[in-house]
């Protein structure tokens, strides 16, 4: 995806997930850290408001069960009247403003006139406090819990909270002491103090938890004493709520709540806004009771929010104005770049006066300019020079040219030899290996029945060797003119070669008569390759030479002058090294061997066909390969 | 389902019936012929059956006018019944046999509950895994008319344990004052369950388990009644078994009903709590398995069970005689 785009929008992408991944990680661990910080500060703040609510309720449960306490330790030291029963309680109501009721119930209760037990029981009205007999018809005393638990249990208790039907429907609750005979130890009867919760309601009510924060608070059993439901309050438990409104996970936290402990976790009560809620709870009392404080999930994250509303935005505004920066950066690379690209293209297309961006600075581009403009004066320079060169070796090869067609113009072209005799026929062909060669050959009637030819190989290549032999073939043109012995006239070749030879170059040379009536052949051989004899009666024979060295090196040197005969239909046959030597790619050697083989097959052969028969045997043998010598083939013949 | 179809079978003969009688008296409806029924306590979900047959108009389909008379602390059926402030009441069997032993001559019509809800309970974590560990604990026991039935209970036992009474909370067996308590699995089980406490810390000891029959909610009327009104009698069990049916099939209205009431009297329990009683209940009065098949009646080997155990425990001085106490359309013939 990305390598499709140019460079400024892909840097730019680039840069933006980069930045944009840190960024979001950076926020992501901001929103846990503050998260936890603020969740923390929110529980400690519940902490201290559960504390200094439960600090309150603490202060007026001590009270109570100071006050009902020594009430006790003054019944099991007297046996008051009924009374100085009520008395007593009138005034512990009167000094002890938590309590809203209190009551002396005995074992064995006193009786009134009409033999009817007393129960002294007496709370407060609006209208001052109020004495009741609680033994009345169908209510049994013993079984209520404030009298049954602490004799049942053998120790002070609370009761649950109940609901007082008598009273003023209020909800309270009960510290119950039992009462010992201080002689024997008998439980006797209990001593009670009732407390209102409506205190407690208001308190926890009054709780400031911010918007939509609730308290509440449930006894042991998981009664709920208070809640923001008021319908709730002693009907349910937060175990029967939790089932009821299908909260899953309530039952756990209740569970907690009862058992004493104290936290502050998310809790999943789904309600039709949807909102999630977190729950602090803490015990309060020191009865089993448990204060809990839930707060919507928002509030407790509304901060959170607000900060990561204002990060989301800065960010938004940092991610745009990076985005403006990063293009303004891309596109002041890439224009230049697009300058040079350009630039490049004319390059490329050939036109080498096509502007080049010049930029200021030393950045890669503004580097990459120059070295652009450097290479389009190298370019130029190079061309140019180029040219030049092309021009100079357009002459030389005009030169070549000119050399090789004036060498090619040295040797014979005329092979028809019919104007002269129709008794010889000859054919050769010169391969150099460039332009021109070292190699020569040359062929004329001396008069009407000598015929003269010879085939010769300078060292070297190339035009020194074929103005070495060009030199030598115009000395034995005119040398074998006057004397026509040919060893003689090669002597005179060499005395003149060596004469003015500063180069050291050296040329080996076979040079014959044949006289084509008498078939009488002489001929002299300067350190050239043997020549061959073939016609019918003979395979391939070389001729044999007397002494001779390579002409141009030494002067005073003689040659021999061989005589032979030829028979009518032999052809003598001369060549070059550069067919013997003829290499293939293996850089093996044609060899004489393999020519003479070859030329043993040609007997019959017009000089022109052995020529062609030859020069077509060697090529098969090098296949192609580079020719390294220049070849030269002579073929004549006496009919 | 054999008794469902008699259950079916009989209310549907008795449609016909009166569909029969409305015919043949014309247009005139018939006037409803008043009835009051006492129940065993304040209104909850043990009775959801009979106040579906009030709502739904089932007893006025039957002819009768039925006033439900709440039960409660101090309310004993018998005494009810004999001094003529109700004309039926629901009561178990085993208090209805000491209410004739003392000269109440309470009759039974109709066994409501087939499977027996009595059970003790008991806190894992002090030890009590089975029966046997009851052996001198603390352990509280129902007052009133489940009493009986639990004290003959231990004592068939052979359990030496500490009695404590029990009365109207959990409170002493949730703060660990005794070791076992008793409680009606639709009831003070479930109150358990819904302070916190879950199944899995306690011990459940179904009497019903171990083979004690103490027949639980049927209903009593007195001989005389009975054979002054057996039509009325008749109507008023047939009219009950349709409303039990009825709030089987639809529960949720079953429960509306009770919590009208509930709600009416200030009762400080809560719809959750309601609702696992009805189950309960519903459970016990419709059990699936082999004693399932009583359709509302009551066999003479489970009276002669109850009222021997009763005697055994001293709470009888003679056995009632099946035929007299069990009214012949109540009575199970296998």
């Amino acid at each position: 995806m990305l390598h499709k785009l140019k460079i400024a929008p892909r840097l730019a992408i680039l840069i933006i997930l980069g930045v944009g991944t840190v960024t979001g990680i950076a926020t992501y661990f901001d929103y846990v850290m503050g998260r936890k910080m603020f969740s923390e500060e929110l529980h400690g703040r519940v902490e201290n408001l559960a504390a200094a609510t439960a600090g309150e309720m603490e202060v007026v449960k001590r009270a109570v069960e100071k006050v009902v306490q020594e009430v006790a330790v003054v019944l099991e030291d007297n046996k008051l009247s009924t009374e100085q029963s009520y008395r007593l309680l009138e005034r512990t109501l009167e000094r002890h403003h938590e309590l809203y009721g209190a009551a002396i119930a005995l074992d064995t209760p006193a009786l009134d006139g009409k033999n009817k037990p007393i129960v002294p029981y007496v709370h407060r009205t609006l209208e001052g406090n109020k004495r009741v007999n609680l033994h009345v018809d169908g209510y049994h005393i013993k079984e209520a819990d404030w009298y049954f638990l602490p004799y049942q249990l053998r120790k002070p208790a609370w009761t649950e909270p109940y609901f007082d039907e008598g009273g003023g429907n209020i909800i309270m609750v009960t510290y119950s002491v039992p009462l010992r005979d201080s002689k024997t130890g008998k439980f006797i009867g209990v001593v009670t103090g009732d407390v209102s919760l409506e205190w407690l309601r208001t308190l926890v009510e009054g709780m400031d938890l911010g918007e939509g924060g609730k308290a509440f608070i449930i006894s042991r059993s998981g009664t709920f004493v208070t809640y923001p439901d008021k319908n709730d309050i002693m009907t349910q438990t937060i175990f029967s709520l939790a089932e009821e409104k299908g909260w899953t996970g309530i039952r756990a936290l209740g569970q907690k709540m009862i058992r004493g402990e104290k936290g502050f976790e998310p809790v999943d009560l789904t309600n039709d806004d949807g909102d999630e809620f977190w729950i602090a709870y803490t015990p309060v009392l020191d009865m089993g009771w448990s204060l809990g404080a839930f707060f919507p999930q928002r509030q407790v994250m509304a901060r959170l929010y607000e900060l990561g509303k204002v990060r989301l935005i800065m960010c938004l505004a940092g991610g745009l104005g990076l985005i403006i920066v990063v293009w303004r950066i891309a596109r002041s690379i890439t224009r230049p770049l697009t300058d040079l690209e350009t630039a490049a293209e004319g390059l490329a297309s050939g036109n080498l006066d096509t502007p080049i961006p010049v930029l200021p600075g030393k950045d890669e581009v503004a580097t990459l300019s120059r070295s652009f403009s450097k290479m389009q004066g190298d370019l130029k320079s190079y061309i140019s020079r180029l040219e030049d060169e092309a021009s100079q070796r357009a002459k030389i090869e005009t030169d070549l040219k000119v050399a090789h067609d004036i060498q090619a113009s040295l040797v014979p072209r005329n092979f028809d030899l019919t104007t002269y005799s129709h008794r010889v026929s000859v054919a050769a062909d010169l391969q150099p290996a460039r332009e021109v060669g070292g190699d020569f050959f040359d062929f004329f009637f001396l008069d009407s029945d000598r015929f003269f030819f010879a085939v010769g190989d300078a060292s070297g290549k190339g035009i020194p060797a074929s103005l070495f032999v060009a030199v030598t073939q115009a000395y034995l043109r005119a040398f074998i003119r006057s004397d026509d012995d040919p060893g003689r006239a090669l002597a005179r070749v060499n005395d003149a070669l060596a004469d003015s030879n500063d180069t050291n170059m050296f040329i080996s040379l076979f040079c014959a008569i044949l006289n084509v009536k008498t078939g009488e052949l002489v001929f002299a051989n300067a350190g050239h390759n043997p020549t061959y004899l073939l016609g019918p009666g003979l395979v391939s024979k070389s001729l044999v030479m007397g002494k001779g060295g390579l002409l141009g090196i030494f002067p005073g040197q003689t040659f021999e002058t061989g005589r032979t005969r030829l028979q009518p239909g032999q052809t003598l046959l001369g060549y070059s090294d550069g067919i013997v030597e003829a290499e293939n790619a293996a850089q093996e050697f044609y060899t004489e061997e393999k020519m003479a083989e070859f030329i043993a097959t040609c007997v019959g052969d017009t000089p022109e066909q052995i020529v062609s028969k030859l020069k077509a045997d060697v090529a098969t043998f090098v296949a192609g390969a580079d020719q390294s010598d220049d070849m030269t083939i002579i073929a004549v013949n006496l009919k | 389902m054999d008794f469902l179809r008699n259950w079916r079978m009989s209310g549907l003969l008795l449609c016909l019936a009166f569909s029969g009688g409305f015919s043949h008296a014309g247009e005139k409806p018939i006037p409803l012929q008043k009835v009051r029924l006492m129940t065993a306590w304040f209104p909850q979900s043990q009775f959801a059956g009979y106040y579906v047959a009030v709502d739904q108009g089932i007893y006025k389909k039957y002819g009768l006018d039925v006033e439900i008379i709440s039960g409660g602390p101090d309310k004993d059926q018998g005494i009810y019944l004999q001094t003529g402030k109700t004309d039926f009441a629901i009561s178990w069997l085993a208090p209805a046999m000491v209410n004739r032993e003392k000269g109440i001559p309470m009759v039974l019509v109709g066994q409501v509950m087939e499977r027996s809800n009595l059970a003790l309970v008991g806190w894992k974590e002090r030890g009590i895994r089975c029966l046997n560990d009851l052996q001198g604990r603390r352990v509280s026991l129902f007052q009133g008319w489940p009493r009986p039935s639990m004290y003959a209970f231990l004592r068939a036992q052979n359990l030496d344990v500490e009695l404590v009474p029990q009365y109207f909370t959990m409170d002493l067996f949730l703060r660990r004052g005794v070791d076992v308590a008793s409680v009606m699995t639709y009831n003070e089980y479930n109150m358990l369950y819904l302070s916190g406490v879950d199944a899995s810390e306690l011990t459940l000891i179904r009497l019903s388990d171990l083979g004690f029959v103490f027949p639980e909610d049927g209903i009593y009327t007195l001989d005389k009644t009975l054979s002054e009104n057996p039509e009325m009698t008749r109507k008023l069990v047939a009219a009950t078994k349709e409303g039990w049916e009825f709030s089987r099939n639809k529960p949720e209205l079953a429960l509306a009903s009770v919590m009208k009431r509930v709600n009416e009297d200030h009762l400080p329990t809560n719809i959750t709590h309601m609702k696992m009683m009805l189950e309960e209940i519903l459970a016990s009065i419709f059990p699936e398995g082999k004693n399932g098949k009583h359709a509302g009646k009551l066999s003479m080997e489970d009276f002669e069970s109850c009222a021997k155990q009763m005697k055994d425990a001293s709470l009888l001085n003679a056995l009632p005689v099946y035929e007299q106490m069990v009214y012949p359309g109540a009575r199970y013939a296998p």
